[in-house]
Parts: C-alpha cells; sequence; structure tokens
C-alpha cells in the first residue's frame, strides 16, 4: 500500500518534471544542473557513527537544496539494524561503504561468503548483482574509510611493531579491542587475524568503535583497537595505525546505497556530484570538526555543502 | 516461531556453556557483579535503615533519598564512570549498588520504623535497652520486610547487572549485546532466558529465606502491615510479609 | 537553512553546555513523552489486573507470578523482542513503551490491591449497611480510601520508568538516554552529564506532581502520617 502511494508519486514527479518544463516550479537556490526535486520525498538513515551521520546530512541537504522533502533517521543502529529497514521501505538512503556492504549482503544468503571482488569497481559490479531487485547503489566516492588496527603508545613501545604481521607474531600478549562483531568476523575479525595472520588474542574486549575505544586505549586497558581511518582520535592521541600488509582489509569506497523507486535521474545525478565532491582528506578533515571540535554533524554538513556549492 | 527453535538450540548446544566465553562463565560473571552491588548496598542501607527506623529521626529523609536513588539513571551513570575508567568492574558494581540502595533502605526504614508502639513500650517495659530493643523485638518483627526489599533489589539488579556488557566487561548482557550486534536472534533471547530464570531463581531462595524468619507469632494470616497513608515500599513477586 | 533542516530535532554542538539547553530540553519532552505513555499504558492493564486479583483472591498469586517474571526480563531483550520479534519495527518509541509499561505492571498491580485490602472491613460493612452495591462500594469507598497507596505505586513505577526510558539509547531513541549514548559516541562528557542531571531533575519534578496529587485527592488524610 506505501509502495504503491510511493511509486505513484515517483511517477508523477518524473511525468511533472518532464513535462512541466515552464511552469516555475525550480526551488530558488537551484544552483546545479540536477533538476528539480520538488514533489519527491526521501527519507536518509546513517548507522550510529558520526561519519555515517555526517555523510547522511551531506546527501540529504543536497537533495533537500534542490527541493525534495527529505526527513533524517540518523543513528539508526549498527547495519543488522538498519539494512532490513531499507530493504522494506522504511528508509530510501543511506550512505553505505563498498565492501562492508558487500560482505554483509552476501552473507545474508551463505554466511560463510566473501566477496569475490578485490576492488572498487568489481565491488560495485557484485554489489549490483547480489542486491535485492529494490535496491541500488550509485556512483562511488574516491573517498574511503577502511577498518584499522591502531595501537597505543605505551604497546609500540614495548613490541615495536608497524604492521598486522607484527602483531599477530605477539598477539597472545595482546589485549585487542573491537566491535562486538569483530569477534565473529572474517577476514577482518578474530576468526580472520587467526586464518590469514595465525594470530591467536589474549584478550577481547567488546568496545564500539570510536572514543569508547579511544578511552580505553589511553587508559591502557586495551593494547590495540580497532577504528577507523578518518578517525580524528588517531593523531590526536598519538596512536599508530598498523599497515595491513597481507590486505585483509578491502577497499571501502563511500556510495549512495538506495532503493530503486528513489533513484530518479534528478535524485541520481544530485547523489552523483556528492560523491564525486567528496574525498579521504576532506572526509577526514569532517570527521575532525565533529570529533575534535565537537560541532554538531548536521552543522558541518551544512558548511560543506555551502562550501562546495550545493547551497547558498 | 523460528526464533524459538533456535533459542532452544542454542540452549540445549553444550559448546555454548562451557568455555571461558560459555554460559556458565558468563553466570558466574554475572552473579559476582550482582552480588557485589546488593552486598555492598547492605552494607549501606541496612544499617542505615535501622536506625533511621529505630530513632524515627530523618524517617522523610530515608524516604526521600531512596527516591531520588531510584531516579538516577542506571545507564546513563555506567556511561558517565566508564569514560573515566574504561573496561575496569567497579564502576558497574558501584552503579548496581545504587540501584539497590533505595528498596533495602525504603524496606528496613519502614519495617523497623512501622513496628507497633505498643510493642516496643512493651519491650522497654521489661528493661530491655534500646539496642535490645533493636535487635530482639524491631528486627524479627521486620525481618520479613527487610528481607522483602533485600529481595526486590536482588531482582532488580540481577535483571539490570547486563548492561555491564556496555561497558566492555562480562556477565550475561554479553549475549545480549553480542547477539544483537550479529542478529543472532537466538543468543539474545537464550542470554534473556538466562537472566531470567537467575532471577527467578533467587527470588525464590528469598522467599524460602522470608518465610523461615517470620517469627512464628505471626505465622497466621496476617492483617495488613502499615497503615495505607504510608508509602507501601515496592517489593516484586509473591508477597509474604 | 531550509525549513525541513530547521524542523529536526537539534543538535548538540561543542563540548560544554553552552548553547546545548535546547537540546536537553527537547529530549527531556521526549522523556516525558514516553513515560507518560508508559505509565498510562501499564496502568490501564494493571487496573483491570489488580481489581481481578482482589475480587479473585485465588488469581492474585498468579498474576503477581506473572508480572514479576515479565519483571526479570532484560530491558535490551524485551525491546529486541517487541521490535524484532512482533515486528513493532525499531524506528519508532512504541516497542520502548510497550516494554516500559510491562515493567510498571508488577509494582501497579501489587500496590492496588495491597490498598484495597487494606481498606478496614468496618468501613466496607458500614458501606453495605448504607445500601451501597458493590460496585458502588468500589468507586466510591474502597479506591478513593486506596488511592495514597496506588499514587505511591505510581510514584515508583514512574521514577523507575523514567530511569529505564534510556536505554532506548542503544538504538538511537529514548529521550535524554540518546544523549548519554551521543555523548559516549561523540566523546562529550558533558552531555552525559547533562542527560543524567536531566533526568534525575524530571523524577524528581514527576515524583513532587505526584504527591501534589495524592494531596490534593486525599484531603482527608493528613500530610504527614502520624508514626
Amino acid at each position: 500500500m506505501k509502495r504503491t502511494l510511493l511509486a505513484a508519486v515517483a511517477v508523477l514527479a518524473l511525468v511533472a518534471a518532464a513535462c512541466g518544463d515552464d511552469d516555475d516550479e525550480s526551488a530558488p537556490d537551484d544552483e546545479s544542473a540536477a533538476g528539480d526535486l520538488s514533489g519527491q520525498s526521501l527519507t536518509v538513515g546513517s548507522a550510529n557513527f558520526p561519519e555515517s551521520v555526517l555523510l547522511a546530512e551531506i546527501y540529504a541537504g543536497a537533495l533537500e537544496a534542490q527541493g525534495a522533502d527529505v526527513t533524517v533517521e540518523a543513528n539508526i543502529g549498527s547495519r543488522e539494524v538498519y539494512y532490513p529497514a531499507i530493504e522494506t521501505g522504511e528508509i530510501d538512503l543511506l550512505p553505505e561503504y563498498t565492501n562492508s556492504l558487500l560482505s554483509f549482503v552476501l552473507r545474508q544468503d551463505d554466511p560463510e561468503a566473501t566477496p569475490e571482488a578485490t576492488n572498487v569497481d568489481e565491488q560495485v559490479a557484485e554489489l549490483e548483482e547480489v542486491l535485492p531487485d529494490n535496491l541500488t547503489v550509485l556512483t562511488p566516492s574516491s573517498a574511503e574509510d577502511k577498518d584499522v588496527i591502531v595501537c597505543n603508545q605505551e604497546t609500540i613501545d614495548e613490541h615495536g611493531f608497524t604492521d598486522l604481521s607484527g602483531l599477530s607474531e605477539v598477539s597472545n600478549e595482546i589485549t585487542l579491542g573491537g566491535p562486538p562483531e569483530f569477534a565473529e568476523r572474517s577476514p577482518f575479525g578474530l576468526p580472520g587475524f587467526q586464518e590469514f595472520y595465525g594470530a591467536q588474542f589474549a584478550e577481547f574486549v567488546p568496545l564500539e568503535i570510536g572514543p569508547p575505544i579511544v578511552d580505553a586505549l589511553n587508559a591502557n586497558a586495551i593494547n590495540c583497537g580497532n577504528l577507523f581511518s578518518t578517525d580524528a582520535a588517531i593523531t590526536e592521541n598519538d596512536f599508530t595505525a598498523l599497515e595491513d600488509d597481507m590486505n585483509i582489509v578491502p577497499n571501502e569506497a563511500v556510495l549512495p546505497l538506495i532503493s530503486g523507486e528513489k533513484a530518479t535521474p534528478e535524485v541520481t545525478a544530485v547523489l552523483d556530484e556528492v560523491s564525486a565532491a567528496l574525498d579521504t582528506e576532506g572526509l577526514t578533515e569532517l570527521n575532525f570538526q565533529v570529533q575534535a571540535e565537537g560541532l554538531a554533524e548536521s552543522e558541518v554538513a551544512a558548511q560543506w555543502l555551502a562550501d562546495n556549492g550545493f547551497t547558498e | 516461531m523460528d526464533a524459538l527453535s533456535g533459542t532452544i538450540e542454542w540452549l540445549t548446544t553444550a559448546d555454548n556453556w562451557w568455555g571461558p566465553a560459555g554460559i556458565v562463565q558468563r553466570i558466574w560473571e554475572h552473579l559476582q557483579y550482582s552480588l557485589l552491588a546488593v552486598g555492598l548496598a547492605v552494607l549501606i542501607a541496612l544499617p542505615a535503615g535501622l536506625v533511621i527506623g529505630h530513632t524515627g529521626r530523618a524517617e522523610p529523609g530515608a524516604f526521600a533519598l531512596s527516591g531520588a536513588a531510584r531516579a538516577v539513571p542506571t545507564l546513563g551513570l555506567l556511561v558517565l564512570l566508564g569514560r573515566w575508567y574504561p573496561v575496569q568492574a567497579w564502576p558497574v558494581v558501584i552503579v548496581l549498588a545504587v540501584l539497590a540502595i533505595p528498596p533495602i533502605l525504603a524496606n528496613t526504614t519502614a519495617g523497623i520504623g512501622g513496628v507497633d508502639p505498643a510493642v516496643r513500650d512493651a519491650a522497654q517495659g521489661m528493661g530491655m535497652t534500646p539496642l535490645q530493643v533493636l535487635t530482639r523485638v524491631e528486627v524479627p518483627l521486620a525481618a520479613p520486610l527487610i528481607l522483602a526489599g533485600i529481595r526486590s533489589a536482588l531482582l532488580q539488579v540481577i535483571a539490570t547487572a547486563t548492561i555491564a556488557a556496555f561497558a566492555g566487561l562480562g556477565g550475561l548482557g554479553r549475549f545480549i549485546i553480542d547477539g544483537f550486534a550479529v542478529s543472532d536472534d537466538a543468543r539474545v533471547y537464550g542470554g534473556s532466558i538466562v537472566v531470567a530464570v537467575l532471577a527467578l531463581l533467587g527470588e525464590g531462595l528469598f522467599a524460602l529465606a522470608q518465610r523461615s524468619v517470620r517469627p512464628a507469632g505471626l505465622r497466621r494470616r496476617r492483617p495488613p502491615l502499615l497503615p495505607v497513608a504510608v508509602p507501601i515500599p515496592p517489593t516484586a513477586g509473591g508477597i509474604s510479609t | 537553512m531550509s525549513p525541513v533542516l530547521a524542523a529536526r530535532p537539534p543538535s548538540w554542538s561543542g563540548f560544554g553546555f553552552d548553547g546545548n539547553w535546547d537540546v536537553v530540553w527537547h529530549y527531556t519532552v521526549v522523556h516525558l513523552r514516553i513515560t507518560s505513555l508508559a505509565l498510562l499504558l501499564g496502568a490501564a492493564v494493571a487496573f483491570p489486573l489488580g481489581l481481578a486479583g482482589h475480587r479473585w483472591r485465588r488469581s492474585y498469586p498468579a498474576i503477581l507470578g506473572v508480572t514479576s517474571v515479565l519483571y526479570t526480563i532484560p530491558s535490551l531483550s524485551l525491546l529486541v523482542l517487541l521490535g524484532l520479534g512482533f515486528g513493532l519495527g525499531l524506528l519508532n518509541d512504541t516497542p520502548l513503551i510497550v516494554a516500559l509499561a510491562i515493567y510498571t505492571l508488577a509494582i501497579l498491580v501489587r500496590n492496588l490491591v495491597e490498598g484495597l485490602r487494606a481498606v478496614p472491613d468496618s468501613v466496607k460493612d458500614a458501606a453495605t449497611g448504607v445500601g451501597y452495591t458493590p460496585l458502588r462500594s468500589l468507586l466510591a469507598i474502597e479506591l478513593p480510601l486506596a488511592v495514597p497507596a496506588i499514587i505511591a505505586g505510581l510514584r515508583v513505577a514512574a521514577v523507575s520508568t523514567i530511569s529505564l526510558v534510556s536505554i532506548g539509547g542503544v538504538l538511537g531513541r529514548g529521550g535524554l538516554g540518546f544523549l548519554f549514548f551521543e555523548g559516549y559516541r561523540r566523546n562529550r562528557t558533558s552531555e552525559i552529564i547533562a542527560g543524567i542531571a536531566a533526568s534525575i531533575l524530571l523524577a524528581v519534578v514527576v515524583d513532587i506532581a505526584l504527591i501534589l496529587t495524592r494531596r490534593v485527592l486525599t484531603p482527608w488524610t493528613p500530610a504527614r502520617a502520624a508514626r
């Protein structure tokens, strides 16, 4: 019922866009050539970490600037929680990361499955194959945010390793922190570390990625922890990000996951422009503003959108 | 229902019970947090309740304090302490103790304070010192209510000790949090069932203890213990006061 | 800013308290809303249950037993059960409200029944003597006399509920609980403290409001119980 209604709205919007050029319906700050989105509505969701909220706010702001009616549902939870919501149409659009999304979708059917793709293009292709019919991904950005293992200064001073192989050699003396999912994930998780690096950690402490892990590292309650590569805390606290010499950390390019119905040409064009304007360095800087300077994601996003010509 | 069969399977798989992350280990951790917390709360609230109930001073204050302590959001306090002292057990114990103090303090105060003044007079008339009045008369009479308070505290603490998992610690909350993180519903439900059973076992043991300490003279069908105008201290479960 | 962006809940900015009081206020209101709905729902269910437990004595232990068992279910599990298992969804407040209502049952039912039981037989006999039907006696005599006990139960239920609402923070909801988790994840201790303080304040205010309500409803009771 809701779906038919949404489909009808989408069709009407397309029809209106197609034959409504002479009607003056464009939003006042219509700067890009993406076209008018009034009449289209989307719900943008995000995962429960700052960068995801940032990206969601950026998508939302860019679409809104073109006249779309946008609702943001931030901080829904982990992928296990929010993915069903986009599958069923409760949400329409999410910022995603190529490898994480691909792994997750593959495992829905086969818990042991792993992606075959080895680079971003292959990842996108594989995604298009395995995503349900009602969902699609759009052009990925060059911005990437990979998982990374970082260690505090005491641990590096004591053991002196710089990459994951080095870490694995002394793993039985290391207490590792990571999200609860890490305990069961492969390749980037405890089972993966065991399989690819032969590592068995002394202890695993389940903590959320972000400040909880940072706090624990600073208190030396854990030696090393799972953070994200664009996290400002790494440089702020003098943590050492370990090199992934065995390449167990796959590419994680940022890209929009969107319901097929909502991916109208206008929406797609706007989101493609956003993806093109984002890069890893820029994303790290945005993260810094939220995490280190404590600004709200919506503010930082709004500023970025203005600086990059998406809004006035 | 899929979740039901998955849960039963999880509960009946021997591997899940043993080992460093098994159910037995988690039960043990869970009990440690719970018993330490309730123990700490008893250490604080029981003497306080005895004194306040006996002397009658600051009685409204005791109830007000209980109310205020009940208002502290347990999870919020844990998150706060966890920021300053990450991955340590004692913040959990303290936070759970704060949760446990109100029922114990309120019930002890009301129990001692609610003893019929006539009985107290009679005891004093017999020549008992205040301390003897307290220990020989008031405590035995108030014992069921006091125990009911500790019982209520234990129930709440066992059910809430799952929050230790948020601080990266152990306990049965691990199954709930971890299971939730990887969408393993069987684990979430299984862990919850174990917590519920544990809490109910505690309840059962206490019910027996309460029955056995009721003074012989009061073992008939009891009239209401307190005048209606006094807030009835909350106790959970089958009542045997 | 466009009107839609402006209508979103205010976000915490910076590391201090300045300029964030509107955020605290917003989530306090949400918190109060969830609490009120949970209490109303709980009371609506507890009332008939309590009356049944009073009227049919044999059923009372069973009713208390069931509500006790429900009370032991850990909050996060109940939330997941209601949200995913019962299909209420996790993107709204309904599973939280229902879960909280379930937790209030144990105390509300118990206090209602104990309150009714505490009405002296002499009073009930007098009512019958004057010609009151059992129903009228219940409504006009017994319930009003049970009000202090009922309100006592409501106070405890209200304060406990206010404390429990914050569990919703795990899922990005939960009124002031959102501030705990946000502050935890965003490295903002001030946000956590503000959430805790507001939660306690809210509980105290609600508690006082209920005490005043009791005084209004039972003018015949002295403000302090005689010892």
